[in-house]
């Protein structure tokens, strides 16, 4: 139990807030918050991998949840940077630092600003039911049980939740109709997210009865809504399907199209087969949802798997102790699920995923329709995360909290069915959040997972243009660009970013038919970043005289010219571009004591792609630091027997 | 002593004349300058070397008097400056803003003349002259939206909606 603004919590004694109904505005805490709780770790809400920012509030009044005003513009601070954050949709967590015990929960919608430290944030409250082991499990309110007949009945009324029993097949005809599910049962809940109210229709049901592929037009009408599903039965079976759908937040804002969705089926306890469904899928895209899955499965990543050709990587080996194998191809083959495998599982601790979107992102959430990019231009903003449940860990008490907060998340078992209402103001803060303490224990997973813990890389394999923009047009008459030959366009490029680059590429059409930012900027281009005055050369330490540093970097700059493959200066600089984006902190390298410091992360990140590469490079590193040793003490000897008996304390 | 100097000032007067060369615009106009200055050009510096003496004016076919006044001006005022080794460096995207103050001036010319200017240097390979020019233009982009890009440049957008998606994708690499 906790005490928190007057209210007791506890967890079997969860007073759970009136039900929510059409976005009405729903007040319980009426004691004002404590200023003094101002310390806020922000965690990425899709990715969930941990609280990696830390967002610092004015005061806690900023939450002061029945406050409906909107919150934006009063973040004081956000420390660090979004940019590895997928989703920018961050849950913020009031932390005890003294106790690790969680007091207060809510989502931060931090929308796509290249750098946050402006304070353009808006806060909005979301309904959270429960927090277990330190970890958050949105949970919906459900506002009243809705009897689903078998084979989901096309009456289904969706304003009054009900549905008249027309018993057959669907439209598929593959629906059991002979051997209808006992126990389906539907909550019809309603989320107030980023400024839109959805409706979401929930089923859980006691056993398979959608067989998989029933998307879009497939489904019986009513359902055809149906985003997200996935099957098991509490209690019953404990196959289970994860549908992750990752939408960058750029995809989201229609700007920088990202979608994956990815199907990781579990039908043994030995074994994982994850999939793609849609060989037009962007693998680059899918990876990072299937970590994320894996996360929230409770899988630790046991290396980088970018490098791994085509998606394929051995979860047996890369996540050890779990036997898991899992494969991103066959993307075409349909899932063939095993009902009787692992029944009787108690408890299901299926995560689930989920996508609230606007109606105009649904054929893109469609496993089968699924586009590798979202269309820019698209408002994809009404998108949000709905439905995060993490590994349910077995604490004391657990099974009754579940019980009694959330029956859909103890069943493990969700399809979650996608109607938005129309709009309601924005920026209003829905719900009071009502939430636990919980005591940390040894075992949960880490609040602050360390840098190492970011499982993803940036994609290595940089879009392909499919066609040419054409050089020759109106403007080619009076850009000056034309007027220069390539080698004199390659040399401006070289002082430019790649930001840069893609601008000028956006307002040149002959420079945007002359080079493309990847695949045809010269290896020079990338390498030159880590040499002397380049964006990287920190690194690298070649603007300093340290001879160990330099010949090593020296050595290492021209290995592209030894042949044999040497280093891939895209791959380090794309690398090394998202490393720095990760913790912006690494980039600070200075120099103590005639050597490079602070920069150990990135060179420690950075060996999983150079090394491989060039595996005589840490080698070079000892060797040479023996090598200067010996030459030292060599040159100590030689004027001592020259007479001279000076220490020379120079390095040679 | 005035009859023994006077022969060495008549002959260091005599000297100046045959350390003038005479470069040739496209335009056809001559300009004067001295062989030092001249010799910031590799181009023309390996050409006084290949041959001993230039009696006529040296052509320089892809240059226009204006744009060879101004570099001959660039010239004059580096003639001094150590010669590049021949290694050296100068990709830098961390110093392209590090352009000499005398330079920043001499580039605050009409961006038809900057770009002549980085033309004619390129052909007469005076590369420390190449790197400012270039890096001016850098500094012009940097920072700059397409829509100031284009500005500055005086460049239309004829691209179709079509086209600007499929650079927006193909940039998605770049900008992430």
């Amino acid at each position: 139990m906790c005490r928190r603004r007057g209210h007791l919590y506890s967890r079997t004694a969860h007073t759970r807030p009136s039900p929510v109904s059409q976005c009405t505005q729903t007040s319980e805490t009426t004691e004002p918050p404590d200023p003094t709780k101002s310390r806020y770790e922000v965690f990425c809400a899709l990715c969930g991998l941990g609280l990696i920012y830390r967002v610092r509030f004015a005061n806690s009044a900023l939450l002061g949840l029945p406050n409906p005003k909107p919150l934006e513009g009063r973040v004081r601070r956000v420390e660090g940077r979004m940019s590895q954050c997928w989703s920018r949709n961050a849950i913020g967590i009031e932390l005890d630092p003294t106790t690790r015990t969680i007091s207060e929960t809510t989502q931060v919608s931090v929308p796509y600003v290249p750098h946050l430290n402006e304070c353009s944030q808006t806060v909005y409250g979301h309904h959270i039911e429960s927090i277990i082991a330190g970890r958050c499990i949105f949970a919906s309110k459900p506002t009243r049980s809705v009897p689903i007949p078998p084979g989901f009945a096309p009456s289904f009324n969706w304003d009054t939740g009900t549905a008249s029993p027309v018993a057959g097949p669907s439209r598929a005809g593959t629906t059991d109709t002979a051997n209808p599910p006992p126990t389906q049962s539907a909550e019809k809940v309603t989320y107030l997210i980023h400024g839109r109210c959805y409706e979401i229709l929930r089923f859980s049901w006691a056993r398979e009865n959608i067989p998989w592929g029933l998307r879009g037009e497939d489904l019986p009408v009513g359902l055809q809504d149906i985003v997200s599903q996935s099957r098991s039965g509490y209690g019953v079976e404990s196959t289970h399907h994860l549908d992750v759908l990752a939408a960058s937040p750029e995809g989201l804002l229609g700007t920088r199209p990202l979608a994956a969705v990815a199907d990781i089926t579990s039908s043994t306890d030995t074994y994982t087969t994850t999939r793609a469904p849609n060989t037009s899928l962007n693998k680059n895209h899918l990876l990072p949802a299937l970590f994320t899955a894996l996360h929230s499965l409770g899988r630790k990543p046991g290396k980088n798997y970018w490098s791994q050709k085509d998606c394929e990587f051995d979860s047996e080996a890369d996540f050890p102790g779990l036997a898991e194998s899992m494969n991103s191809n066959g993307c075409n083959s349909r899932h063939v699920s095993d009902p009787d495998a692992a029944r009787n599982t108690a408890l299901d601790t299926t995560p689930q995923l989920g996508i609230v979107c606007s109606r105009d992102m649904w054929p893109h959430l469609n496993p089968h329709n699924v586009q590798d990019e979202f269309c820019p231009g698209i408002d994809y903003t009404g998108a949000a995360l709905v439905a995060v449940a993490d590994p349910i860990k077995e604490v004391p008490g657990i099974r009754e909290l579940l019980k009694l907060t959330s029956p859909a998340i103890f069943s493990g078992s969700q399809q979650i069915s996608i109607f938005p209402s129309p709009p309601t103001v924005d920026g209003t803060i829905f719900t009071s959040t009502t939430t636990f303490s919980l005591p940390s224990t040894d075992n949960e997973p880490p609040l602050n997972p360390s840098p190492s813990a970011f499982i993803w890389s940036p994609p290595q394999s940089p879009p392909r243009p499919t066609t040419r923009i054409t050089p020759r047009g109106p403007s080619t008459t009076t850009d000056p660009f034309t007027l220069l030959p390539p080698e004199l366009l390659l040399q401006i490029l070289s002082y430019l970013s790649l930001p840069h680059i893609s601008s000028l590429r956006l307002s040149s059409r002959y420079l945007a038919s002359f080079i493309h930012p990847t695949s045809e900027l010269p290896k020079s281009y990338f390498r030159d970043a880590f040499g002397p005055g380049g964006e990287f050369e920190f690194l690298l330490g070649l603007s300093v005289s340290i001879p160990s540093l330099v010949g090593e970097a020296q050595d290492f700059m021209v290995m592209p010219e030894r042949g044999g493959g040497g280093v891939d200066w895209k791959a380090l600089y794309r690398r090394v571009q998202y490393l720095l984006e990760v913790n912006p902190e690494a980039a600070t390298g200075k120099i103590e004591n005639g050597s490079y410091v602070g920069t150990e992360w990135v060179e420690q990140q950075l060996g999983r792609v150079v090394v491989p590469r060039s595996p005589g490079l840490a080698n070079r590193r000892r060797i040479w630091g023996i090598a200067v040793k010996v030459a030292k003490e060599t040159r100590r000897l030689m004027e001592k027997w020259a007479g001279g008996g000076g220490e020379d304390k120079r390095c040679i | 002593m005035s009859n023994t100097q006077a022969p060495a000032t008549v002959k260091k007067l005599t000297l100046v004349p045959t350390r003038l060369l005479t470069l040739l615009s496209s335009d056809s106009i001559e300009k004067k300058v001295a062989r030092d200055v001249a010799e910031r050009s590799i181009l023309i510096k390996n050409m006084l070397e290949d041959c001993a003496e230039f009696d006529q004016a040296i052509p320089i076919p892809n240059v226009t008097s204006s744009v060879l006044t101004k570099v001959i001006e660039w010239c004059e005022h580096h003639k001094n400056d150590p010669a590049p080794a021949a290694d050296e460096k100068v990709d830098s995207r961390k110093k392209s803003t590090d352009i000499d103050e005398w330079d920043q001036k001499f580039m605050q010319v009409d961006q038809e003349m900057l770009f002549e200017i980085i033309l004619a240097a390129n052909y007469l390979d005076i590369k420390p002259l190449l790197d400012v020019g270039c890096k001016t233009v850098a500094n012009m982009i940097k920072g700059k939206s397409p829509e100031e890009i284009r500005e500055t440049f005086n460049i239309q957008n004829d691209f179709t909606p079509e086209e600007e998606d499929q650079i927006r994708r193909e940039n998605q690499w770049a900008e992430e």
